[in-house]
């Protein structure tokens, strides 16, 4: 018996050894596991801000939208509970559970192809435990469908959740950009973003942010454009609700309860209204285009492929409109893009739809760089220096300039251009009685090779050699201009030491290395290696305009910072506040344009639009009947009291090649000077195009810009429809709304932290 | 037979008198002890977790009352009877018991994969908790009968382990495994106090091991069961994981606990079968270090009070029902509270006077009686 009593007492020795090891030694580990044990953390999407134009319509808007997902891991266990075990195997029902998706997916309206289900479902940036969206939007007979079956699709579950919805569909895509899903790279930049120092810690540890907006993957992130640029302010606050659960997954108790915070609206000076008339003119101006006949059988035909087009306001520097064709659906990045719709905007055919030109493609100046040229050659003297006449002395042009610093002694044709020494107008044009004012309105590119050679072989003492750019360069020509949009390229403003350190630099790419005085005669007309965004020449022109304020050009006006729902000291929730953060105009520099030519320039880029009506033999400039004649396709309105100063431009691309010229127009107005006895105004608009192999900027670019002027001028920019207006008008019903857009932002969905 | 011992009362024979004063008064107060302490974990087990207007659900602390009521009844008729004069009737017991086990494979209703119980509108009665006092019964009186100066015969040694054995058979093939291994205690401890040889030991250990196999040979034991009888050394079987949310359960308590009706872990129901197997963690996270130490003090004060009783009985019958009634209560009490701390493995055994559960509860009392029994007539 005493054996029972040894055994009774040795085990409870043990037991109390073990109650004390897990109650008082292992106490502080077990709780914290106690306590993750019942606490979940549910995730709410915080709608994304809202952009909107600068009259306070909605471009981008967020919405409540169905979608299908599958669950790879749901699916995967599902399958294996029914003894479907091997890859074989499950790769053979999930082609049957596919291809019956997709049959009824297209049957209910939704086009779907089983390969794009079958890529969505592979796609690498899911793990394999999240839900991947294959459907949205889908027909409200077939959700009930799948969510009757879930035997037949397991793994496949119908959800909710916000998307970004465009009201005016496909228009400013390029401004507005587009969200997708966040990279594994942009995850990782972001990991330590939303952190601040601790200040209570000693060694400046690094904490979580109260109000930092982390991501997780699968989030979706701006990609492109105001979505990318203002990615920190769009983003809302995902709200975090950390519950207490039993074991069968009822809530037993909220701890806490952080409500999503939604993000900052950016309200930009686009005026929708123009913006979809300028999109929609761009385009008509390259369709155009494509219809004309080149003057010659053995010209390149105008393929007109693509374009850009900006209107800033010249007073603060702001953008009212910017087009780029051709163009894309931000709406068809909602879950990524189909297989076609990829492949579609990857054609090179397509030439780039995504590519926003106007900030992100550069092009010649050619002759919208003639009065740059001009100031400059007034800021240094070179009026009245040896063969350069004085602005004011008419000459005449004989439509060619042989190059002193070959130093031909003969007027012979056939040798100066054997030597590469005549540098020649377009077409060969001859002209009488030009000084700088003609030269502008009638684009002489004689006067200008003059000047341009005469900066590089006088003295330097007397003349420098980069005079030009060096003026160019202060209107910000070869140079970003600061706009807040992603992926703006700075162009290229070419010197004599540029082009030396280039060739040394990377002699292969660049094999000559030497300036001659055809390069700065190139320069002087804006060709040569001179390389522009369509906004710089736009920002350049807006300084023309204002007198010499060179801005950076804000196209966003404010950020409204949503109101925050917070808890005050007693629990209660408290809306806060927050005053709108505004841009305000960025000023750059101050350029002097030299007043003694700076009327003279004005007369001249007036005289482009229009025809001295005192001296009716003096015909109209090289925009003359793109401004008067709409029997020749231009406008015609009261120029008089709406005048247009503008410059016409017609650039040559890829030397040699059998690309046809870059149609160009640079105008500004209303402006308007004694001499032509116009209205004096102060410019408001600043319209910019250039129209790809398009050919004479006169014939193509002018016109289009002349309809814009017109418009504004007649005070007719009509109203911009939204997609669903548009829909409406031509009949086509929306199969795929089934949640009510109107209460989108109201209902955050829920995801679970697992 | 007639020493007295030192510093005992100064009685010969206490079989004299009422029996209420001859009974043992420590065991009463310290079953009592217990089961206050059972009810009111039972009840923060089952009571649900209790939101603004909310109900407690009192169904399983009104009926544990009962049962204990009925119980204590059961232990009161059991402790009146002179065992000594009950001991003709332990053979027809022992057939009753062995054919409401026959009846229960036959007529039972299967739970949790066992066909253990009789359904009735009230309770579920489950014969093997009562076949467990009949099995002591029936071994104190067979080894009482063949006992001898000399170690046991290994024929007789056999019998009782075929009297065993019968009860342990039928309740192998419902199949309640954890039962069975209650049924094992008791017999190893009887058989040891009744003297047995150590090689006898070693034959019967012997033959034991050839029977396990053969049932599982056999099919007779399921593999669900083997699963959670290796469990406690498989960090990720399903059953570890109920022992790691106990255990969790018990950590989470600390020193003090969480407080009654607290537990984080209770309240979750992350442990499964909490009132019941798993009661401890409950005891453990609400109450603490404190008041599961004081919960194991009080079963250990009963039990050393049980084997003080088996040491005094006045013959070889009642010392065996004692030892066999310790026997029980150690090793359920031990693999009870050792299951929910991840050192024993995971059987379904409650904890005596803790666990919600009417037979099992009924049972224990019962056996206290019959302890009381012994105790009332025993030799000073």
């Amino acid at each position: 018996m005493r054996i029972l009593g040894v055994v009774a007492v040795s085990l409870f020795v043990a037991l109390f050894g073990r109650l004390w090891y897990l109650q008082a030694l292992q106490s502080e580990v077990l709780q914290e596991v106690a306590t993750l044990n019942i606490r979940e953390t549910i995730r709410t999407q915080a709608p994304r801000g809202r952009i909107l134009d600068v009259n306070g319509e909605v471009l981008v808007d967020n919405r409540l939208s169905t979608v299908v997902t599958v669950n790879p891991e749901d699916l995967r266990i599902a399958l294996v509970e029914r003894g479907i075990r091997s890859d074989e195997d499950q790769q053979a029902f999930r082609d049957e559970m596919f291809t019956e998706l997709a049959r009824e997916l297209s049957g209910s309206g939704q086009l779907t192809k089983l390969a794009e289900l079958e890529r969505a479902f592979s796609d690498s940036s899911f793990r394999r435990f999240e839900d991947i969206p294959i459907a949205r939007d889908v027909d409200e007979e077939l959700l009930i469908f799948i969510g009757e079956r879930p035997g037949r699709f397991p793994g496949v579950q119908v959800d909710q959740d916000l998307v970004r919805e465009y009201p005016y569909g496909a228009k400013a895509a390029h401004i507005l950009g587009y969200v997708g899903s966040i990279t594994g790279a942009e995850l990782a930049a972001r990991a330590d973003r939303w952190t601040v120092v601790n200040p209570e810690d000693p060694d400046g540890a690094r904490v979580a942010d109260p109000f930092g907006k982390p991501y997780r993957s699968n989030d979706e992130i701006g990609k492109e454009g105001i979505e990318r640029f203002f990615e920190d302010d769009l983003r809302g606050i995902p709200g975090t609700r950390v519950i207490e659960v039993d074991n069968f997954g009822n809530l037993v108790q909220t701890i806490s309860n952080e409500p999503p915070q939604r993000g900052s609206d950016i309200v930009l000076t686009i005026d929708i209204n123009l913006q979809v008339e300028l999109e929609d003119e761009l385009k008509r101006a390259l369709d155009s285009a494509r219809e004309a006949v080149p003057a010659q059988p053995d010209d390149p035909s105008f393929n007109a492929p693509a374009g850009a087009s900006v209107i800033l306001d010249p007073r603060d520097g702001t953008v009212r409109a910017m087009a780029s064709y051709p163009t894309f659906d931000p709406g068809d990045f909602i879950d990524g893009l189909s297989f076609d719709q990829k492949a579609a905007l990857d054609d090179p055919t397509a030439h780039q739809p995504l590519l926003n030109r106007a900030v992100a493609e550069i092009y010649p100046a050619a002759s919208t760089f003639k009065p740059f040229t001009a100031i400059a050659a007034e800021v240094y003297n070179v009026f009245g220096w040896q063969f350069v006449e004085e602005w004011d002395v008419p000459t005449s042009d004989p439509g060619y300039w042989d190059l002193k610093s070959c130093g031909l002694d003969s007027d012979d044709r056939e040798t100066a251009l054997a030597l590469g020494c005549r540098k020649r107008n377009a077409g060969d044009a001859t002209m009488e009685g030009v000084d700088l004012e003609h030269s502008l309105s009638f684009s002489s590119d004689t006067y200008y090779y003059k000047i341009g050679e005469a900066f590089w072989i006088a003295p330097n003492d007397e003349i420098p050699d980069d005079g030009i750019q060096e003026i160019a360069s202060l209107f910000g020509l070869g140079a970003t201009t600061g706009i807040q949009l992603p992926g703006e390229k700075s162009g290229l403003m070419p010197t004599a030491d540029l082009k030396a350190q280039r060739h040394e630099d990377n002699p292969e790419a660049f094999p000559f290395g030497d300036w001659y005085s055809g390069d700065n005669a190139n320069v002087a007309i804006g060709q040569g290696d001179i390389a522009i965004t369509p906004l710089q020449l736009a920002n350049a022109y807006a300084a023309l305009a204002n007198g010499g304020t060179v801005f950076s050009p804000n196209i966003v006006g404010e950020i409204r910072p949503p109101e925050r729902v917070q808890l005050d000291a007693e629990g209660n929730e408290e809306t806060v506040t927050f005053p709108p953060i505004e841009f305000a105009p960025r000023v750059v520099r101050e350029v002097d344009i030299p007043p003694a030519i700076a009327p003279v320039i004005l007369n001249g880029l007036l005289g482009v639009t229009m025809q001295d009506k005192v001296s009716l033999d003096r015909p109209g400039g090289t925009a003359f009947n793109a401004f008067n004649k709409p029997e020749e396709g231009g406008v015609s309105f009261d120029l008089i009291e709406w005048p247009v100063a503008g410059k016409t431009g017609t650039a040559e691309v890829g030397n040699g090649t059998d690309r046809a010229d870059n149609a160009m127009f640079a105008g500004f107005g209303p402006s308007g000077s004694a001499n032509w006895g116009t209205s004096i105004n102060e410019p408001e608009y600043v319209i910019v195009a250039i129209l790809e192999e398009s050919g004479f900027g006169s014939k193509s670019a002018a016109p289009f810009v002349a309809r814009l002027f017109e418009m504004i001028a007649n005070d007719e920019v009509p109203k911009a429809l939204r997609q669903e207006e548009i829909d409406e008008f031509y009949g086509v019903s929306n199969i795929g709304e089934v949640g009510d857009p109107e209460q989108g932002p109201a209902e955050p969905v829920e995801e679970v932290d697992g | 037979m007639t020493a007295l011992r030192a510093g005992t009362a100064d009685f010969d024979r206490r079989d004299e008198g009422p029996l209420w004063i001859r009974i043992d008064v420590s065991v009463i107060l310290l079953s009592i002890g217990l089961l206050a302490i059972g009810l009111v974990v039972v009840y923060s087990a089952t009571r649900g977790v209790l939101r603004d207007g909310d109900i407690a659900d009192r169904s399983f602390l009104d009926r544990q009352i009962i049962f204990i009521v009925v119980g204590l009844v059961a232990g009161g008729v059991t402790a009146a009877v002179d065992y000594r004069k009950a001991r003709a009737l332990v053979p027809a017991i022992y057939a009753v018991t062995t054919l409401l086990l026959v009846a229960v494979l036959l007529f039972g209703t299967e739970r949790n994969g066992a066909r253990s119980w009789f359904s009735t509108g009230f309770a579920d009665f489950q014969p093997s908790e009562f076949a467990k006092p009949v099995m002591i019964l029936a071994l104190a009186a067979w080894f009482s009968t063949v006992q001898s100066r000399e170690r046991l015969e290994f024929v007789n040694v056999m019998i009782g382990l075929a009297i065993a054995g019968l009860l342990a058979g039928l309740v192998l093939l419902q199949p309640d495994f954890g039962t069975v291994m209650v049924y094992g205690a008791v017999v190893a401890g009887i058989v040891i106090v009744a003297g047995v040889a150590v090689r006898h030991v070693f034959a019967v250990l012997a033959l034991l091991v050839v029977g396990v196999w053969a049932m599982v040979a056999g099919g007779v034991l399921r593999q669900t069961q083997l699963n959670r009888f290796t469990a406690f050394a498989d960090p990720e079987s399903v059953s570890r994981y109920n022992v790691n949310q106990a255990e969790i359960a018990i950590g989470n308590g600390g020193m003090t606990g969480t407080g009654l009706f607290q537990g984080s872990q209770n309240n979750s129901s992350l442990v499964p079968e909490k009132e019941t197997d798993f009661i401890f963690s409950v005891v453990g996270e609400e109450l603490g270090f404190v008041g599961g130490a004081v919960l194991l003090v009080l079963f250990g004060l009963l039990l050393m009070r049980i084997w003080r009783i088996a040491h005094l009985a006045e013959n070889d019958f009642g010392r065996l029902i004692a030892v066999g009634v310790f026997c029980m209560f150690l090793f359920q009490a031990f693999q009870s509270v050792g299951m929910n701390m991840g050192m024993m493995p995971v059987t379904g055994i409650p904890l005596p006077l803790i666990s919600a559960g009417g037979s099992s509860m009924i049972t224990n009392l019962i056996c206290l009686g019959l302890v009381q029994n012994v105790h009332a007539h025993r030799l000073r």
